[in-house]
């Protein structure tokens, strides 16, 4: 009887359905710019892994474009009051795609898995979180208990993705499962793998059991196609295949596909950061006046507007995902020539030709303009410039020194998990320093205590407070410059909305998150 | 009073130049080096915007269109594509002359010992110069850019150790066929030392093969420095290089077509000019041997 019951149901859906909305399927074509490597939860590291990852797998939160932690998979969770441990209640309704329910013993076997494992994002739980010290309280609570306070841990969850843990321990084989999870999926994700070729491309197809339910326009069909040739791009624009770019084209293509007229360029502003940073250990930038003349040497504008797009910095931290934490009164550094030369005339190298290297990635058409304009300016104040441009490989490699980093250097930086933590961290704390990220050679200990509390801190409020004396602290020491935060580009189809860029790898290819409406 | 030696030696050059002169290839190629070589040495009083070699940004001005400003349109970043296109003639002439004249007086003096004194002398040598043959020019500048930093000097140095080995073979090759001539053994009869015979009676004869094969090698020295330069490997900026342009313009091909395309048409002209001559030169002196 209940069977029939169903049954009916389903045919009288059908039935609705078909009369409008089953043959027109909301299909969205998007090019990627690379292969997709890993599907495997425990191994996914890059932003195409990322991308097949949000929508195959959920977790137990995940990240909205202003870095806000939302619910997923958790309902709701309670951090204890000294922030060491944070338990979760999952939602009573979630379950798996093949329609087991999710309980709390799939999200220990997928913590402790990817602990094993010890690939992908198990970097950021290394320290913080060891292995048993994730514990199903009942079927639908758990309990992440953390060696130590670590205020950032909350922004690491989104990037632990929940297996079905039955299904995964009946394909283990006698590699924890890591042949049958290469191909196959068991999560519970808004969309199901449907194919997969490696080299070329991937389809996902929409649950329509989700346990979050669909909302109307929801997108039914999500194709990649990997190719990053630009021209290639163009033609499945103008066959009609393409529904939206990767956001790596080239200016030239988001400007064909603009007049084609069934696209529209959506640019947003991100959360990664484009810095000069300047070597405070090595002369003359060790001197802070000659710092600052550097940073009044640069016409901000002028690389906004024509060499590389972007939003004004004022801080080191993008106002974009950071809103609440974002220093709005700091000042930051602006062009004039006049301040620049008396900045120079306060140093200890005023009078005399100053030596000074300029670093930026060979073969970077913008980075070059970049450093040519830095050198007129500069040597206009008397500086005596080499240009000095390294592959990147050799970048990575220079940095680990103080004496082999240039003065200045062009760097990109991102958040990997969406807490500002992420962006002081790696870049200003002396225990993260002689890498890329840190070419500044800052070590200096107030910094590192101003960082050490707020992760000490579990108090958003205070949180804030010392993010902001941090960026205060930061503009006085004038070691890394601002140029601007990047915009993300994508051409659109003007029937597809659903892109709002988030502080967070790839969350914003979320295709739950879009819809169709035309 | 002209002496006889005198009379001989002038109506002899008269009669080169005869010849050359109805030579239009030779001609050619002769006016288009003579033409840059001067572009090259008059170029801050020629060119219009002398300043654009160095590190000058005018972002309102970049890639603008040939114009009468601008005869060869502007880079991306503002500059004049004329003037830094006569500059980098310059880079590429002292090249050529720097490799030229690091490789031909040791490629020469070691093609003479070999071909003079034949034995293991000749065996060292010779051996030797076969395995530095075997080696491409273009990779081992590539790898000296490699180990050491690219710069010109560097691209220099890595093309100079390979070039000498032509000389070598070519000057091995002709001092085999006059150490058995007349006037040698005359000379070594005489009691003439070693470097008499070598520098003053074979040396002299190999001349002529020495220019025309200096001419036509300064076209492929000028060639590959270009093409170090393309790989990123060459002359670093701001300073203006013709392989650099043609390799920056390349991506803005086709919308700045001039940015590219003229500096590679400097290139062409520059390598042709040398080509004809060399050419010319080897009608004019019946040189068999160079190639």
């Amino acid at each position: 009887m209940r069977l029939l019951t169903t049954t009916a149901a389903a045919a009288l859906a059908v039935a609705c359905l078909g009369a409008g909305a089953a043959a027109a399927q909301n299909v969205v074509t998007q090019n990627t710019v690379q292969i997709f490597s890993t599907i495997d939860p425990a191994k996914i590291s890059d932003y195409t892994d990322y991308m097949a990852s949000v929508n195959l797998y959920d977790g137990l939160v995940t990240v909205d474009s202003d870095g806000n932690l939302v619910p997923e998979l958790a309902e709701s969770w309670v951090v204890s009051d000294d922030a060491t441990s944070v338990t979760f209640t999952i939602r009573p309704d979630a379950h798996f795609s093949d329609g087991s329910p999710v309980e709390a013993k799939d999200v220990v076997y997928s913590f402790e898995r990817l602990l094993r494992i010890n690939q992908g994002p198990a970097n950021l739980f290394a320290g913080i979180v060891e292995p048993g010290n994730v514990v199903a309280e009942d079927d639908k609570t758990v309990t992440f208990n953390l060696s130590r306070t670590f205020a950032p841990f909350m922004a690491t969850v989104p990037s632990l993705r929940i297996l079905n843990s039955d299904v995964v321990i009946a394909n283990a084989g006698d590699d924890d499962g890591e042949t049958f999870l290469a191909t196959n999926v068991a999560g519970s994700g808004p969309y199901l793998l449907d194919s997969w070729d490696r080299g070329s491309r991937m389809i996902v197809k929409r649950d329509p059991n989700y346990y979050r339910g669909w909302h109307e326009g929801a997108i039914d069909e999500v194709r990649w196609i990997v190719t990053n040739d630009e021209a290639t791009v163009r033609a499945m624009a103008a066959s009609g295949e393409l529904t939206m770019t990767s956001p790596y084209q080239s200016p030239d293509t988001y400007e064909a596909l603009g007049a084609m007229g069934r696209f529209r360029i959506d640019s947003q502003p991100t959360s990664t950061a484009f810095y000069l940073k300047l070597n405070s250990r090595l002369p003359p930038t060790d001197d802070i006046h000659i710092r600052r003349a550097i940073a009044h040497a640069v016409d901000y504008e002028t690389i906004r507007e024509v060499i590389f797009p972007g939003e004004p910095m004022n801080t080191v931290l993008p106002e974009a995902g950071f809103a609440a934490f974002h220093a709005g009164d700091v000042e930051g550094p602006v062009f004039d020539m006049e301040r620049a030369a008396e900045e120079v005339a306060l140093s200890s190298y005023a009078g005399e030709a100053i030596p000074i290297t300029l670093g930026y990635v060979a073969g970077t058409l913008f980075e070059e303009e970049i450093s040519l304009m830095l050198q007129a300016h500069l040597e206009a104040l008397g500086f005596v410039v080499t240009q000095q441009p390294d592959p990147w490989n050799r970048i990575t490699e220079i940095a680990g020194s103080v004496e082999t980093t240039p003065n200045v250097n062009q760097i990109f930086f991102g958040p990997t998990y969406p807490s500002p933590d992420s962006m002081f961290f790696t870049q200003y704390h002396s225990d993260a320093a002689g890498t890329w990220a840190s070419m500044e050679w800052l070590q200096d200990p107030e910094i590192d205590a101003l960082i050490d509390a707020a992760r000490a801190t579990g108090d958003v409020e205070e949180q804030a407070e010392i993010y902001k004396t941090l960026q205060h602290e930061l503009d006085e020491r004038m070691v890394s410059i601002p140029l601007l935060a990047q915009t993300v580009q994508h051409a659109m189809d003007n029937c597809l909305e659903g892109f709002d860029a988030v502080p967070m790898m790839s969350f914003d290819y979320d295709f739950y998150r879009y819809r169709w409406t035309c | 009073m002209r002496t006889d030696a005198e009379q001989h030696a002038l109506s002899n050059a008269w009669q080169n130049w005869f010849r050359f002169s109805r030579n239009p290839t030779a001609v050619i190629g002769a006016v288009i080096v003579v033409v840059c070589v001067l572009l090259a040495i008059l170029a801050p009083y020629i060119t219009p915007y002398p300043d654009h070699v160095g590190a000058v940004v005018d972002f309102r001005n970049r890639h603008q269109p040939p114009s009468a400003a601008h005869w060869f349109g502007t880079d991306n970043v503002g500059r004049d594509i004329f003037t830094r296109v006569i500059f980098g003639l310059r880079i590429s002439l002292i090249l050529a002359v720097v490799v030229l004249g690091v490789a031909i007086p040791i490629g020469v003096i070691l093609g003479l010992l070999a071909g003079y004194f034949g034995g293991w002398v000749e065996t060292v040598i010779m051996r030797i110069t076969d395995i530095a043959l075997a080696i491409p020019p273009l990779v081992m500048a590539l790898a000296v850019a490699a180990v050491l930093s690219p710069s010109l000097v560097n691209s220099m140095l890595a093309i100079a150790l390979l070039w000498w080995t032509w000389h070598t073979r070519l000057i091995y090759s002709i001092t085999r066929q006059l150490r058995t001539q007349e006037f040698v053994e005359a000379a070594e009869t005489l009691g003439a030392s070693r470097r008499h015979i070598l520098f003053r009676e074979i040396l002299p004869n190999c001349v002529s093969a020495i220019a025309v094969k200096t001419s036509l090698d300064a076209g492929f020295v000028i060639l590959i420095g270009a093409a170090l330069s393309f790989l990123g490997l060459g002359i670093q900026p701001p300073t203006p290089d013709l392989g650099t342009m043609v390799a920056q313009g390349a991506s803005f091909l086709p919308d700045y077509w001039w940015q590219s395309l003229l500096p590679g048409s400097a290139i062409l002209i520059l390598a042709l000019g040398f080509n004809l001559l060399g050419d010319g030169l080897r009608d004019l002196f019946d040189v068999e041997d160079v190639r």
